[in-house]
């Protein structure tokens, strides 16, 4: 209310005040960069009197009134150094530009604004869209790996898609797992999904907020670090047609390889030998000699199999495409940017012809999106800004419909029931399928006809986004005041279509190859099963944000003064969820004097309606010292263009893992299945007064620019305590008699130091680049409630995300039995199993003799880095450009289990191959196997570090190569301005360290190794500008 | 121009400000608060009984409630056919504070809680029949004694709580102490005696079915506590309480143990309360001891946990391995003992050990005690139209892995109990439930109330006329012939004849295993080799049994007669003191 009412004075007093006049003189100018290009865009003001100003137009041509004879204007544009030029005894004025070398005018995005690197106290890093425009991924989080210095991520799946990246911003610190990064996209909140959905042509710059001075604004939502997106927006000059066609190949980095159907016949037998060990009559092998020399020598192809399903499913290569269309332009009035694209992406399955040619469907993995965007920026007085961005999204993400669960094939082609090289024949010789019909098989029929006839699982998402503003300045009240509004509406709907067949009824047969007959598996079930259509609304969230703004900023002789006051709401509803509101309110003060000692204050108050307490102040102090501009510095050390010294200190908070309601009294649940019918009970005890997780954030930092420069580097530490953090109550007795509510209670820590280090230089025509950056982040757990039975079973003082299981001390060896095959006295043995020699042994953590959950402890790494880094390599001459990027991480594990790792669990596969047994026992790398195995061995039910391989990866992530097309060359068609041609590659070369499983993907998910594999992507493309 | 978008900033300021209107909904609107449950209302108190409903929920549910195998795994009458079974871990000694076993510690107590949620605030609804919530409490508070016995039973003394509802950051909560075990005991008694005349009415011995064998008895309040109920509980407290394990207590310096010193009359109360279930007569022997199996209402059911946790599976769970009625593989999943087969006497009453018992080692299940068919599948037994083959690679013994996962029986027997008659079906019956009809494990029986007595009385004056009547009963409904014991049995004889009578009669009933503590015999009878038999077929179709070792349990006297408390309660409260010896 208070607002309108500052607003409706504001507006009256502009509309009276605006005409007074002295003698007049009207300047026309022209301003040129150092090429003699003319400028479009300049902003030129009267200086002490900024209200007076304006922009070149297309041809770099201003007209401006002035006062006085004595007045100066100062002209800036970004990428150049600002320059003031005397108006005195002139009507006409040329100026040039000079560009900004030292890059010290340049400007980062933060939240709700901008700031220049030689005053910015706060922590970003940044990166011009431009730099990623050509990596050929779909998701703009891939594109950013390795590019700056304190991102973290690892790339889980190559399905066309689904193959975003996790990533977390200075690792993670917080013990419930949810460390998702805040995303902004042109001031309004954004999903992880939605980021990854953003065609990068669309953007203009993307910036990571990393500390307490950049985050606090955010407040509730900043813990976790932001990531800030700005869109392209119209810029002056005549209309720009861009136009990008780029097509190129996915190709599968690596497939895991499998044993054929001899070995593991071979090692089958073998395991029934060790499963029948001590039993008085041995269990039957289930191959004969007969059967292993079929197998030897292939004479049976039908009998005795031997298929590599994966190669017969899938091919190596898929194809994808990228379109861009946009067209950028604007005048003083009216500016704009808009921009369609296309792109596709398909999946690796090779084509299986359905039985009926009319059930022809397209069931291969694809991914296909369409994306607009419109910027509108309409200037209808000097003092006013519109805005009216209108996005969207459209996308449809494709599965195969026929296989065993909704993200299986990858599973299925893992394991050992449903795709042994002899569970059954390629094709039956009359052309039916077959199906694992052995004892182990798991009944279902061939892959290749449940591909084929199994429809698809298909997902379409929708992604809208309206953005209106305005900006007006308010320079009659004070000067450098303005006020802006913006209001915002965004909405995602994902619908789902599946057409499946049940998989259990398609008519498949087992033939005999002795006798040469065919036997059904579903008696009298010989024609094709219909297709069930089944659709659904998988996801429907709509957004509405309104914000407002006063902005301040000016200069009163060598002191620079700038604030920020905003007034922030979102509401969220995410279907039939409770909907969720969230309001603050947003400040920021900052001063300099003679950009050499920086002071900003931010603070954020704001809270959600979820919490009792709703709302909390998040306050963040930085302070910055630019050693470089003090005079006896200059003197000394004048190849020093920056030195700069800044900290800051602050508090924000996290609300990512408050639970969707939070209950002020105890829900009571009803329900029946008990005695006598229906039941009614308390429901787990509530804590009313749960609140969002805070951190505090340290963040110390050196910038320095050197050689006008050529040379830069900013390295940071940062130290961030996390608390308040919610946890369960294992510390209160269960004699309460009921389940406890989470707490505020848990704690941890999260330090290390990231950095970018840039050097760039150029011998005549040929302009070269070198940049490094690096990110270290470890965490530990502080406190969190629980009575650890010993101390090696604590969380506390280890770093989150640890798995609980044993710790493997090698095998059990020959010399551990007596003579009756029983384990020798003394010698640790788990109670769950009769241990044989080759078993998997594990550590008596608490030497009582015996292998109990006792002596579980934490194991091994977390599943995310703790160090990543990346090498940015540019070369260009003349018209030629060459870009590469080198990128790797260290310092965490990966777990494969249960299909992707235990032998007839998975397909055998080569580290099987090293399997115990009496005569390799000293070198043997994986235990005795076995067909029933006994759990001590199996992955995920008895966990253990066995499991656990310590990796790391170096990868050459990106490669650009590209040729300008001389101009001259391009005269003959003369409409077009400049065309560029370019190849571009990712992911193209791997050094990997997974240890035993070398045939994973070094950023796999612990787990069951099923993702769909990562895929090398080559493209090539054309750039035409009209 | 200006003044349009002039008014444009102010629509959009008067559009922020309207949308600031808070949204209503800040809980779910389908949120179920306590207010609701008691609701001044609701005249039939529909969810207050509810809540009552699910107090009678956390009542024992028995059969394979142990790693997939009934708790008598873990006992000397059986173990687990899987050698992976995590039962093992128990056989082997595997259980501490650390890993405890057979914790019933938590459910016990949310419970109690329940109960006294209920007790603080049942009269709040309005009800309509007086006599509704009059039965209810007195319900909860015979459930709450009942839960403190399962507690007492497993643990010792325990805390007792009262009418006390904890709240989380409740001081007492991290300093209350262990009762001891007198006044554990003291309180349950109280409690039962306080409400058993405030209890719904009893049902006539005539409704509790036909007695024919087949047909379900018209209870329709089966499972609800009633005074008979309360009384058969209180029996098996006293009996408890009178124990040689808790009178007198091992290590008297610590009352929750036990009692400081051996008391006789101990004894003569427990007898007494048995007694006085006997007398009410409105319970009596099933004749046909198979429609025990098939139903839940008959006349010898005192206390059922009305609803179990599965229903008709039981049959493949427990068949032999070779059979696949309705082409459903079995599971084989336990094995009972040698020991157990062995306790069962001849047809004529007497133990195979006695000479004169008639009991041939070539034909070892000929002529026994009609309960063993009942209780036990062995070799050559008929089951559902074919023999039982547990001989070497028979059908129900292949030692073949790819049969069952090679699982098989351990003994040469699989267990039988709870099942129906099917001899000479072609599947398995529905047992222990009939369609539409939820499922009971049965807690107190009739027998078990017999035995009770004739156990007390035998301890208390010795084997007089009532303890061989009250034994004799039970040896008469099992079809032995004579039934009756030989007279001037000693009162030592008559202990170990009510013991082993006690042992067939209720096996796989959730009795062994507390008995064989409760008596302080684990040690001998099952921290000791168990055995089975290898059965080999020979050329003239007999069979060749031979003795084997199946396992030889640990068992811990200095601590395992009474079960761990988990770590975690002792350390979070130091005051609750641990068990001796853990």
């Amino acid at each position: 209310m208070k607002l309108m009412k500052i607003t409706l004075l504001f507006a009256f007093l502009l509309i009276s005040c605006n005409l007074y006049s002295q003698e007049l003189r009207t300047i026309n100018g022209q301003v040129f960069d150092e090429k003699k290009t003319a400028l479009p865009g300049v902003t030129v003001t009267e200086v002490g009197n900024v209200t007076n100003g304006t922009t070149t137009d297309e041809n770099g041509k201003f007209r401006i009134t002035v006062a006085s004879n004595a007045a100066v204007l100062n002209l800036s544009f970004i990428g150049f150094l600002n320059q003031t030029v005397s108006t005195r005894d002139k009507t006409n004025i040329t100026v040039t530009l000079l560009p900004d070398a030292k890059g010290l005018e340049e400007v980062v995005v933060v939240g709700y604004s901008t700031q220049k690197r030689i005053t910015a106290t706060g922590s970003v890093s940044s990166i011009k869209a431009e730099e990623i425009k050509n990596v050929p991924t779909a998701s703009v989080q891939n594109a950013l790996v390795g590019r700056l210095p304190g991102f973290f991520s690892q790339q889980r799946s190559g399905q066309p898609g689904s193959d975003a990246a996790d990533f977390f911003i200075r690792g993670v610190n917080s013990i419930n797992g949810d460390n998702r990064p805040l995303i902004i996209v042109d001031d309004i909140e954004y999903t992880y999904e939605q980021v990854s959905q953003m065609n990068v042509n669309e953007i203009e710059s993307i910036s990571i907020l990393k500390d307490a001075a950049t985050t606090a604004i955010y407040g509730v939502k900043g813990a976790n670090g932001v990531l800030v997106i700005t869109t392209n927006r119209g810029k002056v000059g005549k209309p720009r047609i861009n136009f990008t066609a780029e097509t190129g190949i996915n190709q599968v980095i690596r497939f895991p390889t499998y044993l054929d159907a001899y070995s593991t016949a071979l090692l089958m037998n073998e395991a029934t030998v060790n499963d029948s060990y001590g039993l008085s009559s041995p269990i039957t092998l289930p191959w004969t000699a007969q059967d292993l020399e079929m197998f030897k020598n292939g004479t049976d192809p039908y009998g005795h199999p031997n298929v590599n399903w994966t190669e017969e499913l899938l091919k190596k290569t898929s194809s994808q495409s990228r379109y861009n269309f946009d067209v950028n332009g604007g005048n003083n009035i009216v500016k704009y940017f808009t921009s369609v694209g296309y792109y596709s992406q398909n999946g690796i399955l090779k084509e299986f012809s359905p039985q009926n040619s009319e059930d022809a469907v397209n069931s291969n993995y694809f991914y296909r999106r369409f994306n607009f965007r419109s910027n509108l920026d309409i200037t209808p007085t000097k003092t006013l800004k519109f805005r009216f961005d209108v996005n969207g999204r459209f996308e449809t993400v494709n599965n195969p419909g026929g296989v065993l669960d909704a993200n299986g094939l990858f599973k299925e082609l893992q394991a050992f029931r449903a795709t042994a090289p002899f569970v059954m024949p390629l094709t039956n010789p009359d052309g039916t399928y077959g199906y694992a019909n052995q004892s182990w098989g798991n009944g279902y029929a061939n892959p290749i006809t449940r591909i084929a006839n199994g429809g698809y699982r298909r997902t379409f998402r929708n992604n809208f986004n309206i953005i209106v503003g305005a900006d007006q300045k308010l320079d009659f009240v004070t000067q450098g005041l303005s006020a802006k509004v913006n209001v915002s509406y965004a909405s995602n709907i994902n619908e789902r279509r599946w057409i499946f067949r049940d998989v259990n009824l398609l008519p498949v047969f087992f033939y005999n190859s002795f006798n040469d007959t065919y036997s059904i598996k579903n008696a009298g079930n010989y024609k094709m099963p219909n297709f069930i259509q089944d659709s659904r609304n998988e996801a429907f969230n709509n957004t509405t944000t309104i914000q407002a703004s006063l902005n301040y900023a000016r200069d009163f002789g060598n002191h620079h003064v700038y604030a920020l006051g905003l007034l922030n709401q979102r509401s969220y509803t995410n279907g039939g969820a409770v909907p969720v509101n969230f309001r603050g309110i947003t400040t920021r003060v900052g001063y300099d004097f003679k950009q050499k000692y920086l002071f900003e204050f931010n603070l954020g108050r704001n809270g959600n309606d979820l919490f009792i307490q709703k709302y909390g102040t998040f306050p963040a102090v930085s302070l910055g010292w630019n050693v470089a501009e003090e005079g006896f510095f200059k003197e000394r050390f004048p190849v020093f263009d920056l030195l700069k010294l800044r900290g800051s200190y602050g508090l924000v908070g996290s609300d990512n893992n408050t639970p969707s309601t939070i209950l002020s009294e105890v829900q009571y649940n009803l329900g029946g299945g008990i005695p006598f019918g229906s039941g009614a009970n308390e429901g787990a005890l509530v804590n009313p007064f749960i609140t969002w997780e805070k951190e505090k954030k340290t963040n110390i930092a050196l910038d320095v620019n050197m050689f006008q420069g050529k040379f830069s580097l900013t390295a940071e530490y940062f130290y961030n305590y996390r608390y308040d953090q919610l946890w369960g109550q294992g510390d209160v007795p269960l004699l309460i008699g009921q389940d406890l509510p989470v707490s505020n209670s848990g704690i941890s820590e999260n330090k290390g130091f990231d950095g970018i280090i840039t050097y760039r230089n150029n011998i005549r025509d040929f302009n070269y680049s070198i940049s490094a950056n690096a990110s270290y982040a470890v965490n530990n757990v502080i406190y969190l409630s629980e009575a650890p039975d010993y101390p090696y079973q604590a969380q506390t003082g280890r770093p989150l995300g640890l798995t609980l299981g044993y710790k493997n001390i090698g095998f059990y060896q020959l010399e551990d039995f007596g003579e009756n095959g029983s384990v020798l006295p003394g010698v640790p043995t788990p109670l769950w199993s009769t241990i044989q020699p080759g078993d998997l042994k594990y550590a008596d953590m608490n030497g009582d003799g015996l292998i109990t959950t006792a002596d579980q402890t934490y194991l091994s790494k977390p599943n995310l880095p703790t160090t990543t880094y990346g090498v940015n390599l540019g070369l260009s001459y003349k018209g030629i450009s060459l870009s590469a990027l080198v990128q790797g991480a260290t310092g965490y594990a990966v777990q494969i289990n249960a299909e992707g790792s235990d032998a007839f669990n998975s397909n055998l596969r080569p580290w099987h191959l090293e399997r115990w047994t009496p005569a390799t026992a000293a070198t043997a790398t994986y235990p005795r196997i076995g067909f029933n195995t006994n759990i001590n061995n199996i992955s995920w039910q008895t966990v253990s570090d066995f499991w656990f391989i310590n990796a790391s990866y170096t990868r050459l992530k990106s490669l650009e190569l590209g040729y300008t097309i001389p101009e001259q060359w391009l005269g003959k068609v003369g409409f077009i301005n400049s065309a560029r041609i370019y190849g571009a590659g990712y992911n193209l070369l791997t050094i990997r360290n997974v240890g035993k499983f070398q045939q994973v993907d070094p950023e796999i998910a612990s787990g069951q190794g099923q993702a769909y594999p990562n895929m090398a992507n080559f493209n090539f493309g054309v750039q035409l500008s009209f | 121009m200006n003044k349009i978008t002039y008014y444009g900033i102010l629509l959009l300021y008067l559009f922020a400000g309207v949308s600031c209107e808070k949204a209503l909904e800040d809980r779910p609107l389908t949120f179920v608060s306590e207010d609701y449950i008691w609701d001044d209302t609701d005249a039939t108190g529909n969810y207050a009984q509810n809540f009552v409903h699910k107090i009678y929920s956390q009542l024992p549910t028995g059969y394979v409630r142990l790693n997939g195998v009934p708790l008598e795994a873990a006992s000397d009458d059986a173990v687990p056919s899987d050698r992976n079974n995590a039962t093992w871990n128990v056989i082997n000694g595997g259980y501490n504070p650390l890993v405890p076993f057979d914790n019933n510690w938590g459910n016990s107590y949310s419970a109690i809680r329940k109960a006294n949620m209920f007790l603080a605030n049942y009269q709040k609804v309005p009800w309509v029949d007086p006599n509704i919530p009059k039965w209810l409490a007195a319900e909860v508070r015979s459930l709450r004694a009942f839960f403190y016995y399962e507690l007492i039973k497993r643990y010792g003394g325990v805390p007792l709580v009262g009418d006390k509802v904890f709240d989380s950051n409740d001081s007492e909560l991290f300093q209350i102490q262990r009762n001891s075990f007198e006044e554990c005991v003291q309180y349950i008694l109280s409690e039962l005696d306080a409400v058993q005349d405030d209890l719904r009415p009893e049902e006539t011995l005539a409704s509790r079915g036909s007695g024919n064998g087949t047909t379900e008895g018209t209870d329709a309040d089966a499972g609800r506590i009633r005074k008979s109920i309360v009384l058969a509980i209180k029996a098996k407290v006293l009996l408890l309480a009178a124990s040689p394990l808790f009178n007198a207590s091992a290590t008297p310096e610590r009352s929750y143990t036990g009692y400081a010193a051996y008391d006789k009359e101990r004894w003569k109360a427990a007898a007494n309360a048995a007694k006085v279930v006997m007398d009410l007569n409105i319970f009596a022997l099933e004749s046909n001891r198979y429609i025990l199996n098939t139903t839940r209402v008959n006349k010898e059911f005192i206390f059922v946990r009305y609803g179990a946790s599965y229903q008709n599976t039981y049959g493949y769970r427990m068949s032999p391995v070779g059979y696949r009625p309705g082409n459903t593989a079995s599971q084989g999943l336990v094995s009972p003992t040698q020991e157990l087969v062995d306790a069962f006497p001849m047809r004529n009453g007497k133990s195979i050990k006695d000479p004169t018992s008639g009991y041939n080692p070539a034909t070892p299940y000929a002529n026994r005690d009609s309960r063993l068919d009942q209780t036990v599948f062995y070799n050559g037994m008929t089951w559902l139209r074919r023999p039982v083959e547990t001989f070497e690679n028979g059908l129900d013994k292949p030692n073949n892995g790819n049969v069952n996962s090679g699982v098989q029986t351990q003994t040469g027997y699989y267990a039988k109990k709870f099942l129906a008659n099917d001899a000479n079906n072609t599947a398995y019956s529905s047992v222990m439930y009939h369609q539409s009809v939820t499922p009971t494990f049965c807690l107190i029986r009739y027998a078990d109330i017999l035995l009770s007595y004739a156990e007390a009385q035998n301890e208390y004056s010795g084997p007089d006329a009532s303890v061989y009547s009250a034994v004799e009963a039970i040896r008469q409904r099992a079809g032995l012939t004579p039934y009756q014991l030989p007279s001037g049995l000693s009162q030592a004889q008559m202990r170990d004849i009510i013991r082993n009578e006690r042992r067939i009669e209720l096996a796989f009933e959730e009795q062994r295993f507390y008995d064989i503590r409760r008596w302080k015999i684990a040690k001998e009878t099952y921290g000791t080799t168990l055995h089975g038999v290898r059965i080999v077929k020979n050329a003239n179709n007999t069979f060749t049994y031979t003795p084997i070792d199946v396992a030889t349990p640990y068992f811990n006297e200095a601590n395992m007669y009474l079960l761990p408390i988990a770590n975690n309660e002792t350390l979070v409260n130091p005051n609750i003191e641990q068990n001796p010896n853990y």
